[in-house]
């Protein structure tokens, strides 16, 4: 594992009973959990910096956990969520999937395929979140170039040669290779390829 | 009877025209024979002053042409009194030679009086049948002879009867090819056997070009000739339409209630199942943590004992929910319970689910006792638990009908005994004890649970519901409520 940090399984569910159940359950494999009775407990917590996953109960009593999967894609809350139900049907797991759910799982449910679940999401979050640490990472440094570096990046990038470069930005051939050196050596660029790989994180093309 | 006769009439115009009246006729006029035969004058002076002038004119006219006559006009007589009175006058010749007149009087006011009644009668009988779409005919089966048709009847075919009899071919050329086999084979049968007949139902094609249904009653008229029937036949298309269109309500109604009752009672068990499911699913998930917590090295026992602590009181959830929806049908909100007249509520029941009943031919009765015990209950609950037992005995009787027997009582305890009794189909031998049991049906679209649910309410009065196989079919279910005062205490 990356880090010693321990993820957390958050929980939204009415009913006490289920909450201390699946807080048990998620403890005795060794991970952290916390526990909401309404949604709207869970989103006044601070967002977590380690990585985490939602088990969301379908039938809330302000918005169903469907609803609540809506809200929490507006406010901007990335967390895979799996939902748990006493009374699913197929177009609701359907519909509860297609938004990106990880599982849906009917009451009573088999610890395991909690657990499995649980792991998945969990997996999946810490990809996200690592995918996000290294696009922050790569703004970061792309903030760090000049106008004149940034504008020769996107031209590198596109794949024009050096003098076609130089041309374009009215400045001589020499001028544009201290540029690229420069720009790889900020962007901690070892080859071309990587450079164009940091470009499409960064979404350059579509600047 | 009385005769007169006249020399002169005919021959020589004068005042008393020779004539000569025997007793009778002075009797009939109420004259006087001693006085003698009346003159020409007072003759027309003693007839109805609105047959006066008819009776003057046809006297000329024999006196003129020299033909006979027959003619009835009213008499006043002196006393006031109104008689009809026909006269017949032929010329008497002898030889040739025209001699005068003779003929006969007589008082036919009894006649006449029955005439206009009949007549009466059969304009009063022709309104009837045109108002009640019912014609009358005498028909012979064998000659094929339409002895008698009635306006009406014409009418039923859309023939006008002012045009005169219709053709009996032409009544049988309206009939409609499908039905046309077995009315005619009907008639056939009836004529070969002699029996009466009855055509329940049988279309024809009216004039207007539309089909009516009609019924047919004939009756072997014994004294006629042989073949000869007389009867009626009616339009009951009306009826018909009426009919159907009711019996399409009532397949609709009786739909919408299964309906009801099938919805309330899957939503029901939906939202039980979703309720207990709750803590099952916690009691589950804590077992599981349990074991894992177990499974630790060391296991952590202070863990799974907190665990199986949530295992117990999370079953104990379940059973309490569980309990919980028994007492719903238990007690409702105290207060509901009222002193019910349980004799009233049986015959409610017997008015709502009367029309259940007469669908499947089923017949209610009702035994109820006059020591029958009121019962402090609630109305509702009461009426929920007489429906069901109601309705299972009405669905056992389905094919084919039956009676449905209500009793009530008081038994030995002085208790109400309430007895429910079908004469259906009976109970399955096998699996007959679990009939009280949740979601046990053996209708395809039953629910299983409206025995369970008047077992549950019967019991929270303290009350006990059983059955037995009656004698010859069916079965009987009965159950007991503590009396009024005993329920109170």
């Amino acid at each position: 594992m990356k880090s010693a940090v321990v993820p957390t399984v958050f929980v939204i569910d009415d009913d006490g009973g289920i909450r201390q159940a699946i807080q048990d359950l998620v403890e005795s494999v060794g991970l952290r959990a916390e526990t909401f009775a309404t949604g709207g407990e869970f989103l006044k917590r601070p967002r977590t910096a380690e990585p985490s996953c939602l088990v969301l109960d379908v039938r809330l009593p302000q918005m169903s956990g469907l609803e609540f999967q809506q809200e929490l894609a507006e406010v901007g809350v990335r967390v895979p969520i799996i939902f748990i139900t006493a009374h699913g049907d197929i177009p609701m797991s359907v519909k509860a999937l297609k938004s990106g759910a990880v599982e849906f799982l009917t009451k009573p449910f088999r610890d395991q395929d909690l657990l499995d679940a649980i792991q998945q999401a969990l997996q999946r979050d810490r990809a996200a979140r690592e995918q996000l640490a290294e696009i922050n990472d790569l703004q970061e440094r792309y903030r760090a170039l000049t106008t004149r570096e940034r504008e020769v990046m996107a031209l590198v990038i596109s794949g024009i040669l050096n003098k076609h470069i130089a041309a374009k930005i009215g400045a001589s051939e020499a001028t544009v290779k201290i540029h690229r050196g420069r720009l790889m050596e900020k962007m901690r660029a070892d080859s071309l390829i990587e450079l164009v790989r940091m470009g499409d994180k960064l979404d350059l093309s579509r600047r | 009877m009385g005769s007169w006769a006249s020399r002169d009439l005919g021959i020589r115009w004068s005042d008393d025209l020779d004539i000569y009246w025997s007793d009778e006729v002075y009797n009939i006029f109420g004259f006087d024979p001693k006085t003698g035969p009346p003159k020409l004058q007072d003759f027309v002076s003693a007839i109805h002053p609105q047959d006066r002038a008819r009776l003057s004119e046809a006297i000329k006219t024999m006196h003129e042409q020299r033909c006979k006559c027959d003619l009835t006009s009213r008499v006043v007589r002196p006393d006031g009194e109104i008689r009809f009175v026909r006269c017949v006058g032929f010329p008497m010749v002898e030889d040739g030679v025209f001699q005068g007149y003779h003929g006969t009087t007589m008082d036919v006011t009894e006649q006449e009086l029955l005439t206009q009644e009949l007549r009466r009668e059969q304009a009063y009988l022709s309104d009837a049948q045109s108002m009640a779409h019912i014609g009358s005919w005498a028909y012979n089966l064998l000659t094929g002879e339409l002895l008698h048709s009635s306006d009406e009847n014409a009418r039923l075919y859309g023939f006008d009867p002012s045009g005169g009899p219709i053709p009996a071919e032409r009544l049988f050329d309206t009939q409609h090819k499908e039905d046309a086999p077995w009315v005619n084979a009907a008639l056939a049968k009836a004529a070969r056997e002699g029996t009466d007949f009855y055509l329940p139902e049988f279309r024809i094609w009216h004039t207007d070009g539309r089909i009516r249904f009609l019924r047919a009653i004939g009756h072997r008229n014994a004294s006629g000739e042989p073949g000869e029937y007389v009867g009626v036949t009616m339009d009951i298309t009306e009826r018909k339409r009426a009919e159907e269109e009711r019996e399409r309500l009532r397949q609709l109604e009786s739909e919408l209630a299964h309906t009801t009752r099938v919805n309330m009672m899957g939503e029901l068990a939906a939202a039980l199942a979703h309720e207990i499911k709750q803590p099952i699913a916690a009691s589950v998930t804590s077992a599981n943590a349990l074991l894992r917590w177990l499974a630790h090295d060391p296991p952590d026992l202070e863990r799974a004992r907190a665990a199986a602590a949530r295992v117990d009181r999370e079953g104990n959830r379940a059973a309490d929910i569980i309990n919980s929806l028994r007492a719903f049908y238990k007690t409702g909100t105290p207060g509901e319970r009222q002193l019910v007249d349980v004799r009233g509520t049986i015959e409610e029941m017997r008015v709502l689910l009367q029309t259940e009943a007469a669908r499947y031919s089923v017949t209610i009765r009702t035994e109820l006792k006059s020591d029958s015990p009121d019962i402090l209950a609630d109305r509702v609950q009461l009426q929920q638990a007489l429906m069901n037992l109601m309705l299972n005995a009405i669905e056992a009787m389905r094919e084919g009908g039956g009676v449905l027997t209500i009793s009530s009582g008081a038994n030995s305890e002085g208790h109400l005994i309430v007895s429910i009794s079908d004469t259906g189909v009976g109970l399955p031998a096998d699996g007959a004890d679990s009939i009280f049991e949740p979601f046990h049906t053996t209708k395809p679209q039953g629910t299983g649970m409206g025995l369970t649910i008047t077992r549950s309410i019967v019991e929270s009065y303290g009350g006990k519901v059983w059955f037995t196989a009656n004698q010859g079919s069916g079965a009987t279910f009965h159950f007991t409520l503590p009396g009024g005062a005993e329920a109170r205490a």
